[in-house]
């Protein structure tokens, strides 16, 4: 199992998504995001995860086009963004969408399913007003809807329905790249396993390529080809999923999959692995974000920001970790 | 296993509960709508037990919180229990009055909620908020009771406890918030905690320390505690009984390791495939079609057979709760029929 998917994970394949050095910093000078490089290939799905407030959404965020990064370069598909103003983006906004957590504050209550999903191309000048309305019934098809929805208002609609037409609503413009930032976090288990199928069901079929933004590890671990860690602003670990799962290398991600609740048929602790809270991005720990409350912190740890790098020769897993390799 | 079972008896409930702390036996809850009385819970019975937790799992809309509120008598105003009865040690809380019921909540049965900023007082100190149960149950004095509060916020794992009770409830972080709630709840040391999604959200190294914290405190007082949840992974670390609600009903009731390895309810097997796990390598998650009914749009018959893979004729009429062992029960026709496939 391992072999197969590690397989495909070193498949060469050109980014599509180039970040380097990325940082956003809001006024008066906390870093939401901090020198993040991360590379995403053209059809993959890589998983962004952490605890709430890591700066994982700001990320999302920038990769899709929504804001800007303070410093360092984004490309996608070959095109550096950063410099671009609003005008040169437009083009380039059709390649990337989001989709949001929460699918009631996301669409727009006073629209119909019709005039949520012919908008875009109205903005885009695609397709005559007739073609109009026949691509968005096709699109709707594809996300398990009908032309009998066309005409109702997002209310009339279930949770699940509604994550329906936001993803609906991202694939207007057919686009290459999607960032999902926490697409099923708001549903129930049921449905939740509907959108998640879905999902996956498009991929195939657009060719698209994820950026899957979520807390849930068992989420993740379902629909990632490649994992990144993030805390506190940093990537702490990238790593293909069966590497991240099987032998997380950095300590904050061993103690995240150790929190993870998972089915023991008997009341058990947790046992639990990590005391105090993640730090505020307004008072951040010096040196390594992580060392107050890592096991394994030495002195250096308090000093020095260990950078992201590989820990054997192969780019397959990425640690930022003054003693990566070597804590057991 | 031997499928052919006896649908369960009143008396066989109203016997075991002279053991339990708690028994909720046979309640309807409804809800009074433009369009007449609507029942959103339906004859569901239940028992809390000394030092153990129940949980209660579903998706949203089957009940599950409405159930909770009804036992502390804190029901919307247009809902209300229709029938059956809530007896605290023997003492019927459905229809007392808002004077004892004043005593018990917080007292004897206390609960905690999903999001601690929205149910701690943003204006008053944690300290104060925790201090006010000491004066309304115990008669304590304001000095006194602060001390107090400062020793249960210490309890509770929070360091700096004489720092932090003068915080107000912006100041803290979202787990320090819950550890405040879980405080105020086991300030007077309650028989019965009602913990409805409690770690919801939290994130998960955060929510590691509270469901510990909580098992800790279950086991230094004996606290009783239901536990509300849609998570199945989390449920099965703090449960030792479990109840499985789909559309207002209990669908499947049992010890942890009857739901979870022995699952019989085609809803609760379907509620636990389509979890996702971490591990288990699928491309395809199994699925339930369709959604949980909303309360006016219930079928006829059993609630689930709509969605259910194994629905036959029979599944036009209404099944009954069918013991399976002395732990486990389950409302499906296919106990009977012996349809069951494994």
């Amino acid at each position: 199992m391992t072999e197969a998917s590690e397989s495909t994970n070193t498949v060469p394949a050109n980014p599509l998504i180039d970040a380097k050095h990325i940082s956003r910093v809001y006024p008066p000078g906390v870093a939401a995001v901090s020198d993040v490089s991360l590379m995403i290939r053209e059809g993959e799905t890589l998983a962004l995860v952490g605890e709430s407030g890591c700066g994982k959404s700001t990320l999302g965020r920038i990769l899709a086009l929504l804001d800007k990064p303070t410093e360092g370069d984004l490309s996608i598909a070959g095109d550096d963004v950063v410099a671009l103003n609003r005008k040169q983006l437009k083009p380039l906004r059709r390649e990337v969408q989001m989709i949001f957590q929460d699918p009631v504050g996301s669409l727009n209550p006073r629209h119909t399913v019709e005039g949520i999903l012919t908008e875009p191309m109205k903005i885009h000048a695609l397709y005559d007003v007739k073609q109009q309305d026949i691509e968005a019934i096709k699109l709707l098809e594809s996300v398990g809807l009908g032309e009998e929805d066309l005409k109702k208002y997002p209310h009339e609609f279930s949770g699940g329905q509604r994550q329906r037409i936001a993803i609906a609503r991202a694939l207007v413009l057919n686009p290459r790249f999607i960032v999902a930032d926490e697409p099923v976090s708001a549903l129930d288990v049921s449905v939740q396993s509907q959108i998640l199928n879905l999902l996956v069901e498009l991929r195939e079929k657009f060719a698209l390529t994820y950026l899957f933004i979520s807390h849930d590890m068992a989420v993740v671990h379902h629909i990632a080809d490649r994992v990144a860690v993030m805390y506190l602003g940093r990537i702490v670990e990238v790593a293909s999923r069966d590497q991240l799962f099987g032998k997380p290398e950095h300590p904050y991600t061993r103690a995240l999959l150790a929190s993870v609740p998972r089915m023991t048929y008997k009341k058990t602790p947790m046992g639990q692995v990590l005391h105090g809270d993640p730090p505020s991005p307004l008072h951040p720990p010096s040196g390594c974000a992580f060392h107050p409350r890592c096991p394994h912190a030495q002195p250096i740890c308090r000093q020095q920001c260990p950078n992201l790098e590989a820990i054997d020769g192969s780019q397959n897993q990425l640690v930022a970790c003054h003693f990566r390799g070597e804590i057991e | 296993m031997s499928l052919a079972g006896q649908p369960l008896d009143k008396e066989s409930t109203a016997e075991k509960s002279s053991q339990s702390l708690l028994t909720v036996d046979d309640v309807s809850i409804g809800f009074d709508t433009d369009d007449g009385l609507i029942r959103v819970v339906e004859n569901i019975s239940f028992t809390l037990q000394r030092g153990k937790t129940l949980a209660l799992v579903g998706e949203s809309g089957c009940g599950k919180s409405l159930s909770a509120l009804a036992l502390l008598n804190l029901l919307p105003s247009f809902g209300s229990i229709l029938s059956g009865r809530i007896l605290l040690e023997g003492q019927d809380l459905s229809h007392v009055n808002e004077k004892i019921m004043r005593r018990i909540r917080g007292d004897r049965i206390a609960m905690i909620f999903q999001e601690p900023m929205s149910a701690l007082n943003p204006v008053f100190t944690v300290g104060a908020q925790v201090a006010e149960s000491f004066r309304l149950h115990r008669g304590l004095s304001k000095r006194e009771s602060q001390e107090k509060a400062i020793e249960v916020i210490a309890s509770v794992g929070i360091p700096d406890p004489k720092a932090r009770a003068k915080n107000y409830p912006h100041e803290l972080s979202g787990g320090m918030r819950q550890r405040v709630m879980i405080a105020m709840a086991l300030a007077c040391e309650p028989d019965i905690l009602i913990a409805d999604e409690p770690t919801t959200a939290l994130g998960v190294t955060i929510q590691a320390q509270i469901l510990d914290l909580m098992q800790e405190l279950q086991a230094k007082h004996g606290t009783a505690i239901l536990f509300i949840s849609h998570d199945f992974n989390v449920v099965s670390r703090m449960a030792d009984d479990i109840a499985v609600m789909y559309a207002g009903k209990i669908v499947e009731y049992g010890t942890s390791r009857d739901i979870l390895a022995n699952a019989i309810h085609p809803y609760t097997k379907a509620l636990l495939e389509t979890t996702p796990r971490i591990g288990v390598s699928v491309s395809h998650l199994p699925a339930i079609a369709g959604r949980v009914p909303g309360p006016a749009a219930r079928p006829a018959g059993c609630y689930f057979q709509p969605r259910c893979p194994i629905s036959f004729a029979q599944c036009q009429q209404v099944p009954e709760l069918i013991s399976i062992s002395p732990t486990h029960r389950a409302a499906c026709f296919s106990l009977c029929q012996g349809e069951l496939d494994d």
